[in-house]
């Protein structure tokens, strides 16, 4: 017989139902079902509808077939060449803002290989820019005061054959 | 929501993949980018690649003191030169492996003031090949040795010692 299903709250109230090994890739819903059973629906309060809905369709798939390791640091801007799929490589294929909701709900519902992919994602985006680059790319204020941001480059200045 | 409101550990988990001087840009975004890029845990275990080893002196130099394990290796074009000169920084390396050493870069590693005392594991890996003959290796024209007294005052808790000559 198959496992009873499991029921996944969002924070806007809509209920999913999901086979438990997928909803258990996330050690949070793991542990939530380790502790008090099945039965009752699982609230997760941190989690819009659409980005839950995404979640699991990443679960979904992967509830099989594991992915790989992303390479440390990335080699390539293209994710692919790092050692993700062509399915994970499209999967986070998305808007920034849903590509930074998706990193915080795999952290809140701590699913390692989700949060490594959506990671890996921004570090795709970051590398080879300069700072006024990143700034622009991810709309970051330089909060620092000149004295600060002389500072940083004092700090950062090397000199090869010190 | 944006990236900069992120929590510091998802923003450090994306640092992650990045290599050492990509890091070092980042730190320099905002400041809330900066206390990511200072979290001891970006900086535990470093194994950076050989074209990394020019920003690795100014690494250790800033970030050295969080390092326990350190994997460098050298090859082509990519020199040790001044990368290994801020290793007494590092005061919790704990294992230490340098690969592709050149006799003179061995000797220049070999240097009376270095002492990193928390040190328990060292392995050598000389470039191309030495010959070994009690604790002595020729490259050609340049001659360099690993006295054993120095390792006892450069590293006096080391456990393991291991030395690849041969590839």
């Amino acid at each position: 017989m198959a496992a009873e299903m499991l029921k996944l709250k969002s924070s806007q109230g809509e209920i999913f139902e999901v086979e438990p090994e997928v909803a258990c890739m996330s050690t949070l819903i793991k542990n939530m079902v380790d502790d008090s059973g099945t039965d009752e629906e699982i609230p997760l309060p941190n989690v819009k509808t659409a980005i839950l809905s995404k979640v699991i369709d990443y679960c979904k798939f992967h509830k099989d077939s594991p992915p790989e390791d992303i390479q440390k640091p990335l080699k390539s801007t293209n994710l692919i060449e790092c050692g993700v799929s062509h399915w994970d490589d499209e999967y986070v294929n998305i808007e920034q803002e849903v590509l930074f909701e998706l990193i915080l709900a795999a952290n809140y519902l701590d699913i390692k290989s989700l949060l490594d992919l959506t990671c890996a994602k921004v570090a795709s985006m970051i590398k080879g820019k300069n700072t006024e680059e990143i700034r622009k790319q991810f709309n970051i204020v330089n909060d620092f005061t000149p004295e600060e941001e002389a500072q940083v480059r004092e700090e950062n200045r090397w000199c090869e054959d010190a | 929501m944006a990236l900069s409101l992120a929590p510091l550990d998802t923003l450090c988990h994306c640092f992650e993949f990045f290599d050492l001087l990509q890091r070092l840009t980042c730190e320099a975004a905002s400041r809330r980018w900066r206390e990511a890029v200072q979290d001891p845990c970006l900086w535990t275990i470093l194994t950076p690649r050989a074209e990394e080893l020019g920003s690795l002196g100014l690494v250790l130099k800033r970030f050295g003191r969080h390092v326990r394990r350190l994997e460098v290796r050298a090859s082509g074009p990519h020199r040790y030169r001044s990368s290994l000169s801020q290793l007494s920084m590092c005061q919790n390396l704990q294992e230490l492996s340098i690969s592709g050493l050149r006799g003179s870069e061995l000797q220049h590693f070999c240097r009376p003031a270095l002492q990193v005392s928390s040190l328990r594991a060292l392995c050598l890996d000389c470039d191309p090949y030495f010959s070994l003959g009690s604790f002595s290796h020729q490259t050609g024209s340049n001659v360099a040795s690993l006295p054993t007294a120095w390792l006892k005052e450069a590293f006096p808790a080391l456990e393991r010692l291991s030395c690849h000559y041969l590839e």
